[in-house]
């Protein structure tokens, strides 16, 4: 009882802290509030362009969906590079609280106040373009989007356990936004692609979650169910992936005695 | 003059230099490449989802222009970020030498990197989505391309001479990157935009340049797209000498007050 009780005391002091990094971070700020803005001018403006108002709220959710990988995805890499920057990456592996307990605090408030992009891209859509906003079944797209941010913080924590090893955190995240974005239909029909990329799509929880936030606004057709157990299931992959991950960058990490070579 | 040209030749091999050390081949071959590829990827796929294979030609062609402007406009802001993190700017300070000549030779590795980067995007993009582009024209665009490039390079000239105490260039640079391609008609045409927002587009760079690259690549005469080409280039000029007038207004106001820590 003691221990989950310290856990927690660890998560949410880490919540705290990154909560206070970023609220002074220019680079989160902008990502969060003038990137979803930008990326819907663009996709809607394309589908308007293109006479295809009807995907209009596809485009949203999609670059809605972006903004939250995004932010999550740059805040994996971004954590652990400030961590080793500052210092206290090293501190924060000897120290005997596990190291995804702390990563989970702070990959989890970034997620949450990237949900804020999501209102973002709404708000844009319907200033911009006067686009007829509504949502068929709200609590269902509610639900969905905190699946999604869950699986999304999950996903985030298999590569954050990578990016202990690496100094190239950062360009890793510039290469890995676009397939993403492309694999998992965000904005762009998956049905462009070729068949082969679709094993690709389906272990993306980006895939599930525009999936799901497309049926609950009634854009697609079809049951809410299958989406929700792929997000549910693949949470659950991500976390015993990033566990596994963990134990292994650890005894690296214990071995060499140093962080200092990666 | 010749003095000039030395300078220049000496800020080429600096910024050759500074290249080969911070991007490898390893790094270009893994990181630039795919990156710019799949970046213009998704823009392409949504032009396609859009509007079909004519959109899509019409966004290849944008954003392998864009994908370019997208990197010379960060390098250019570094061009100016670097002398102050490298704790050089003193020494341009305190230089009897004309700094214009030595800072436009440490912007070459730059422009040949962004003319790299476009003509990759287009030899994997072009097979990859079968889209129809004439390979003599698209050769013809070349001058066209380098001096689109050269003016969005100028307006990362301007973003590194105002930011530099404000220090939010990389910020500026990465958002007006993405901003362009709504304002100067990559995605979509130009034509398409409301009036406020063209007027905004009209005195940027690239939004005149891509208007002739694609005409050129239609096959259309150089004589035919002439006003394009002359407004791209005053465009070019004037964010050029304003970049000129502000940078050195900064060297000489802090050779006056003597707080360069300040930049």
């Amino acid at each position: 009882m003691d221990r989950m009780k310290a856990m927690l005391r660890i998560f949410w002091d880490s919540c705290l802290l990154q909560s206070k990094e970023r609220a002074i971070s220019q680079y989160f700020m902008a990502t969060l509030l003038f990137q979803p803005v930008i990326f819907t001018l663009i996709s809607v403006g394309t589908y308007l362009y293109g006479r295809k108002p009807d995907l209009g709220l596809f485009a949203i959710t999609g670059t809605g969906l972006i903004s939250i990988w995004n932010n999550n995805l740059w805040t994996s890499g971004d954590i652990i590079y400030d961590e080793r920057r500052s210092g206290t990456l090293s501190l924060i592996l000897a120290t005997p609280t596990a190291f995804p307990v702390v990563l989970l605090g702070k990959s989890f408030i970034n997620a949450i106040t990237s949900i804020l992009a999501m209102g973002i891209t709404f708000a844009t859509g319907i200033i911009a373009f006067r686009l007829p906003i509504g949502i068929a079944d709200p609590v269902d797209f509610l639900i969905g989007l905190v699946l999604i941010v869950i699986s999304i913080t999950c996903l985030g924590l298999v590569l954050g356990s990578l990016f202990v090893i690496t100094r190239n955190a950062g360009e890793f995240v510039t290469v890995a936004n676009f397939p993403v974005y492309i694999l998992s239909g965000l904005s762009v029909p998956l049905t462009l692609l070729p068949l082969w990329t679709r094993p690709f799509s389906a272990v993306l929880a980006p895939t599930w979650g525009n999936i799901l936030l497309n049926q609950s606004a009634q854009q697609l057709g079809g049951n809410l169910l299958p989406s929700y157990l792929w997000l549910i299931g693949l949470s659950i992959f991500y976390l015993i992936v990033a566990g596994v991950l963990y134990r292994r960058v650890e005894y690296l990490a214990l071995r060499a005695g140093s962080l200092e070579q990666w | 003059m010749r003095a000039n040209l030395r300078l220049f030749l000496g800020g080429v091999r600096t910024s050759w230099a500074m290249y080969l050390t911070w991007l490898s081949p390893a790094t270009y071959i893994g990181v630039r490449i795919p990156r710019m590829v799949l970046q213009s990827l998704f823009f392409v796929f949504l032009a396609k989802a859009a509007g079909g294979d004519q959109l899509a030609r019409f966004a290849l062609i944008g954003n392998a222009v864009q994908i370019a402007v997208f990197f010379v406009l960060q390098a250019m802001w570094e061009v100016f970020d670097n002398e102050k993190w490298n704790g050089t700017l003193q020494f341009l300070l305190a230089s009897p030498a004309n700094w214009l000549p030595m800072m436009l030779g440490k912007c070459m590795a730059s422009y040949g990197d962004a003319l790299v980067s476009t003509t990759l995007t287009f030899a994997v993009l072009i097979p990859a989505l079968r889209v129809q582009i004439d390979a003599i024209n698209l050769l013809r665009a070349v001058p066209l391309i380098i001096l689109t490039i050269a003016s969005a390079g100028a307006l990362g000239w301007l973003i590194g001479a105002i930011s530099l105490s404000i220090r939010w260039g990389h910020l500026i640079c990465n958002m007006l990157g993405y901003l362009m391609i709504v304002l100067c008609g990559i995605n979509f045409p130009f034509s398409a935009l409301p009036g406020a927002v063209q007027t905004l587009g009209n005195l940027l760079p690239v939004t005149h340049g891509l208007l002739a690259i694609r005409a050129v690549i239609d096959g259309a005469s150089y004589a035919s797209v002439l006003p394009w080409i002359g407004l791209e280039a005053l465009v070019a000029v004037a964010y050029a000498a304003i970049a000129w007038l502000a940078f050195g207004q900064r060297l000489r106001a802090t050779r006056q007050k003597g707080t360069f820590e300040q930049v």
